[in-house]
């Protein structure tokens, strides 16, 4: 076989992977256009194994001779698994349309190729490279192959966005990638909780193995970065050519809701409406899924099932939807917020008592008013947290100043929902009020609930 | 925001080629600012408002079709019905709470005739005389109901 040196530069049409052979890895410089029954040819020849006993693994699918490492899934710097077996009792069929008829994965090869990796960035490090010619593959073809190959889809905390990823699977015991699987997960059930597909591991020594599945970004990000990513399983590639229900474009990738007419959105919509509902703060809280969005049509069980799917909206608005989140579990519990400034542990409180101690910065303070216990009735919030300060330094006072401040300006700007106190505050539209906290009517200008006296007296006065 | 845009583009054309029966987009008010429509509503044969004719605003908001938009009666003819009030208010909850991006110019349009079709009484709200009386003693001030308008 000729070897076939770059000179400095990969040639376009053909790709580096890692291969490890008991848990040794080699780089290797393939023709796109060649097939895994030539790579097994090389692998066994390097190895000094017989070629028929020489397997390669992907994503814990042996790989059938007469695909192409293209056709195969294989990317830029994908690693391969090489071992070595007697018989092979799984028989695999490389067809790469099976993606199309399929909502979910019937093997586990698919491993879309990040094809602009540049090539002339990876070290061609190979005493053993070598390749058949190859004629170039045809580039209409490769884009639809590609397309194809693009059925899972990740949120990468490296590229920031939504990437396609690939399903990759490895050992419980020993974490190495060789591991058969019994079969192709055919479901996101089989994918997410492990055990549900039995495997074996490759490794020497290692016997017990559940294979567990993950995903990758198809990127390659140098460096320390962590492999494994969140899936995004309600987000799809568009081969159905749906319309998205809000803008009426047809994109790719797309929501679909998990509602029974599976309504579909583009992400760009999809990032808008959860933006803009979560500044709303009218998400919804779920015992099962948390804090989530349904369907935008209304249906019923349609909730986003997995949080990460808001990460799409970017890192300070998911940090707030995290903050939300974590907050309407915990008053969904009955919990509370400690008030002091430093503190702001949220705990659930158990008394009926109005007097209640934060666990753990030990403030006692009143439950109804947020200030420091008293016997008393709560007073009016401008008298309240009055000359305390009197000792203090000047700079402890002068930030209770602040503080009392900004309270004074929360008073003076909101009122307190009659139903659960949260502060409101109106910036325009009618008197009618719909707390967002509890989800009570009240009326702007009575301070108490909606009535139809108050729909007839001053609705929109 | 651009998708306010590009959606009302696409609501206008689809309006345009295929408008549904009783229901007509004025092109010249829509040529002036792409966010207020006037709609020409005509009341349903075999109905309480056979042959009359109606019009009605549509104002989006920048936040449209994540946001309602704002839907008044407008002109002459104010519909007498139990759930439109003389200025030309309309108590309809999918304008509300119960909106959804999924739902168009279009939509509500067909909502509003089948409201209109479905009345058996012709009769103002039982509160119309007193909320009328108020809006009018401020009409600037009056603004269209936002059930989420707490910020």
């Amino acid at each position: 076989m000729a070897g076939r040196r770059t000179q400095g530069l990969a040639l376009p049409d053909s790709i580096i992977v890692n291969v490890c052979f008991n848990s040794q890895q080699r780089s290797y410089e393939l023709d796109r256009c060649s097939t895994v029954a030539e790579l097994r040819q090389r692998l066994a020849e390097d190895y000094g194994v017989s070629v028929s006993e020489m397997k390669i693994l992907l994503g814990g699918s042996l790989l059938a001779d007469d695909l192409t490492i293209e056709g195969s899934g294989v990317g830029m710097e994908s690693t391969l698994f090489a071992i070595q077996r007697r018989s092979s009792p799984v028989s695999l069929k490389g067809d790469a349309a099976i993606f199309l008829s399929q909502p979910l994965i019937a093997t586990t090869t698919s491993d879309a190729n990040g094809s602009d990796n540049s090539p002339s960035q990876t070290p061609t490090n190979h005493e053993d490279s070598k390749a058949g010619v190859s004629p170039h593959p045809d580039a209409t073809e490769s884009d639809c192959s590609r397309q194809l190959l693009d059925q899972y889809f990740v949120f990468c905390k490296v590229c920031k966005e939504v990437r396609p990823g690939r399903l990759r699977v490895r050992c419980s015991v020993c974490g190495d990638g060789a591991v058969l699987v019994d079969k192709g997960p055919g479901s996101w059930d089989d994918v997410l909780t492990p055990g549900r597909v039995g495997g074996t591991c490759q490794t020497l020594h290692c016997e017990q193995c559940i294979p567990v599945f993950y995903f990758k970004c198809a990127e390659q990000h140098q460096g320390n970065v962590s492999d494994t990513v969140a899936a995004l399983h309600h987000i799809r590639p568009n081969r159905r050519s749906v319309f998205c229900i809000t803008c009426e474009d047809v994109m790719s990738p797309v929501v679909v809701f998990p509602c029974e007419s599976s309504h579909v959105m583009c992400l760009s919509c999809f990032i808008s409406y959860c933006t803009i509902r979560l500044h709303e703060r009218r998400f919804v809280q779920n015992s099962q899924y948390g804090y989530t969005l349904p369907c935008p049509a209304g249906c019923p069980d349609s909730l986003i099932q997995e949080q990460h799917h808001f990460s799409i909206m970017g890192q300070e608005e998911y940090e707030r939807y995290k903050d939300f989140a974590a907050e309407e579990c915990l008053m969904a519990g009955g919990g509370i917020y400690c008030p002091r400034l430093e503190c702001g542990s949220g705990f659930i409180v158990d008394a009926v008592d109005s007097r209640v101690i934060c666990p753990h910065c030990k403030y006692v303070f009143c439950r109804n008013c947020r200030e420091a216990a008293h016997y008393e009735e709560c007073a009016p919030i401008s008298q309240a947290s009055g000359n305390s300060q009197r000792f203090s330094d000047p700079d402890r006072a002068a930030r209770a100043q602040w503080e009392k401040q900004s309270a004074h300006t929360i008073h003076e700007t909101t009122k307190g929902c009659p139903g659960c106190g949260t502060r409101t505050e109106r910036d325009g539209g009618c008197m009618h009020m719909k707390c967002a906290r509890c989800g009570e009517d009240w009326c702007w200008l009575c301070v108490k609930l909606w009535d139809r006296e108050c729909q007839g007296a001053h609705w929109f006065a | 925001m651009a998708s306010m845009e590009k959606r009302l583009q696409k609501e206008l054309q689809a309006m345009t080629k295929d408008p549904p029966p009783g229901v007509q987009v004025d092109q010249e008010s829509c040529s002036r600012v792409m966010n207020e429509w006037i709609v020409d509503l005509e009341g349903a044969t075999g109905t309480l408002y056979e042959a009359e004719k109606f019009q009605l605003q549509f104002k989006f908001g920048s936040k449209y079709p994540f946001d309602s938009p704002q839907v008044t009666f407008l002109g002459p003819n104010i519909p007498i019905h139990p759930h439109v009030y003389s200025n030309g208010h309309i108590c309809l909850s999918i304008l509300t709470e119960d909106w959804s991006p999924a739902l168009s110019v279009q939509s509500v349009c067909l909502s509003i005739v089948s409201m209109l079709s479905s009345c058996t009484e012709k009769k103002r709200p039982p509160d119309n005389a007193i909320y009328v009386k108020t809006c009018s003693k401020n009409p600037k001030k009056t603004r269209w109901w936002y059930h989420d308008d707490t910020v």
